[in-house]
């Protein structure tokens, strides 16, 4: 594995031992799977329906045990959903961000700058009083990425994020995840489909049948993938 | 999203910043309340003097124009047409209209005049311009009643909608669950889950865009199968209701178990604890004179409003 960190002594920011996983007994979503992104790295994650992207993700968040194998993320984290509108509960756009700041009980000014710095990460500070209905599909990404910087997280997991965009709006969301992870030394893994967004990313890696069945670099996976279709 | 952005009313105006947006939304709760409960028993000159003060309040705020014109314009539609329409029918008393008191000359021509009386006592006073029947031109009747009650239920249904309008037009909706928050605060002692409250009507009006997305689209999704509804009949078309209905109810839980998901993931803590910050509630010189200002109101109300003035 490449390291584009400088960071290969430290342990992995995101683990997967051996995780199996099943909806029902005959149904297995993941089986045997093992995974590690080391701090600071932009890894994809790929793969076809139902060969168990999104099932390793809720895996990691906590939402979905495992049934065999462990899981573990080094520091907190922040979760994308592939539709903002299932993850933005909060009627505005500043209160949305802010949502996620009420375990840490800080004083009101504090939340606020956390929250103004977060939407300025994300290029949306002008949108803090914005309506989350009124927003683009672009933009209700954005302010998902925003709520989980403003948690000073230290890994993002995004599950297809742009899937509900346009390709304009999709390359800007990768490029500014990209950014991030190397402005804020974020590790992100990053669930697609699209082949095109590999260009932004530090390594990839392919699931099938419920298992890790190849991993590299970007460029190489892409051309393997793009050949087998 | 067509449908919301296209209401009318209950729309959250973020841009440009007015005064009223700047006022503390408790004090604008205190105001919304006072503007709802003073045409109780009020006079009609009240009832106007509050359409009046709603309409210079929007003005004085610097609304955009295309904004209240969208929103008050059907709204003023609706209360002329109330007004004429319960103006014109009849008024509902089904009697036929008569002096209160007999004309003098019918009076004088009591045979034999009781002696008991001086002649001056069955003197009438002297005309005044009431008439009940104020208007009575061909086939059309405005009487004193009939009049009153349009202007009373026109009067009403513009202060109640055009004036909680304002309220939510100006105050986001955090903004109106924490005032209302901090104003039920007493009621903890009384063990009642004040912050679950306010949480819970937080997360209901977010909620209502996505009621309103889901309804869209499943309009959408029978008006691109082209249905024959008059070959369905009834019956049939009574079906395929029922069943987007059920459909509907199964997308709108399906939602709420995602945001549900998506709280546990995102820091949810519990729910009498998860009091989100981002609302400042902060009392200024400004609300401070709108509270003055709100004495003023009251004091008006109590001196000049009230009925039979």
């Amino acid at each position: 594995m490449t390291d584009h960190t400088g960071t290969a002594d430290l342990p992995p920011a995101i683990q997967v031992d051996d995780v199996s996983f099943a909806w029902t007994p005959t149904a297995r979503v993941l089986e045997r799977c093992s995974l590690a992104v080391p701090p600071g790295e932009f890894c994809m994650l790929l793969g076809d329906n139902g060969s168990g992207k999104s099932t390793l993700l809720k895996l990691l968040t906590g939402l979905l045990d495992p049934q065999q194998g462990q899981v573990s993320i080094h520091g907190t984290f922040g979760y994308v959903f592939q539709n903002p509108d299932h993850q933005l509960v909060m009627p505005t756009v500043g209160a949305d961000v802010a949502f996620g700041l009420v375990a840490e009980n800080l004083p009101l000014p504090t939340v606020r700058s956390r929250v103004s710095e977060a939407l300025a990460a994300v290029n949306l500070a002008h949108l803090a009083r914005r309506p989350i209905y009124a927003l683009s599909g672009g933009q209700k990404q954005r302010v998902a990425i925003a709520g989980a910087i403003a948690r000073h997280c230290e890994v993002l997991l995004l599950d297809e994020p742009t899937a509900l965009l346009d390709p304009d709006s999709q390359i800007e969301l990768v490029k500014l995840v990209q950014t991030l992870v190397k402005e804020r030394h974020l590790t992100a893994l990053w669930v697609t489909h699209r082949l095109v967004e590999l260009d932004y990313c530090d390594r990839a890696v392919l699931l099938r049948g419920g298992h890790v069945v190849r991993e590299g670099e970007p460029a190489s996976l892409r051309q393997i993938l793009a050949a087998s279709d | 999203m067509d449908l919301l952005k296209t209401l009318p009313i209950g729309l959250y105006l973020e841009e440009p910043v007015t005064w009223l947006h700047r006022l503390d939304p408790r004090v604008k709760l205190f105001w919304l309340f006072s503007i709802l409960v003073s045409p109780i028993l009020a006079n009609a000159s009240w009832r106007f003097f509050l359409v009046g003060l709603l309409m210079a309040l929007t003005i004085t705020a610097l609304i955009p124009l295309r904004v209240w014109r969208q929103q008050m314009g059907w709204l003023l539609f609706l209360c002329t047409m109330m007004l004429v329409l319960t103006a014109l029918l009849p008024d509902g008393l089904a009697i036929a209209y008569q002096a209160p008191v007999p004309s003098p000359t019918a009076i004088q021509s009591i045979e034999p005049f009781p002696d008991q009386f001086p002649p001056t006592a069955f003197a009438v006073p002297p005309a005044t311009g009431y008439q009940y029947v104020v208007l009575d031109a061909w086939r059309l009747t405005v009487t004193q009643r009939s009049l009153e009650l349009g202007i009373r239920l026109s009067t009403l249904l513009f202060t109640l909608i055009y004036g909680t309008n304002l309220f939510l037009l100006t105050t986001a909706s955090e903004e109106v669950t924490v005032a209302i928050e901090v104003l039920m605060r007493p009621l903890r002692s009384l063990n009642v889950p004040v912050t679950e409250i306010a949480l819970t009507v937080t997360l209901a009006l977010r909620f209502i865009p996505l009621v309103l997305e889901e309804t869209q689209n499943l309009i959408r999704s029978v008006q691109t199968r082209a249905i024959n509804w008059k070959k369905l009949g009834f019956r049939g078309s009574a079906q395929v209701w029922l069943a987007i209905t059920e459909r509907l109810l199964k997308n709108l839980l399906l939602r709420a178990e995602q945001t549900a998901a998506a709280m546990a993931v995102r820091g949810f803590t519990t729910p009498d604890t998860h009091r989100v910050k981002w609302s400042e509630l902060r009392l200024r010189t400004a609300d401070f004179l709108a509270l003055v200002a709100l004495v003023g109101f009251w004091y008006a109300r109590v001196v000049w409003g009230g009925e039979g003035v």
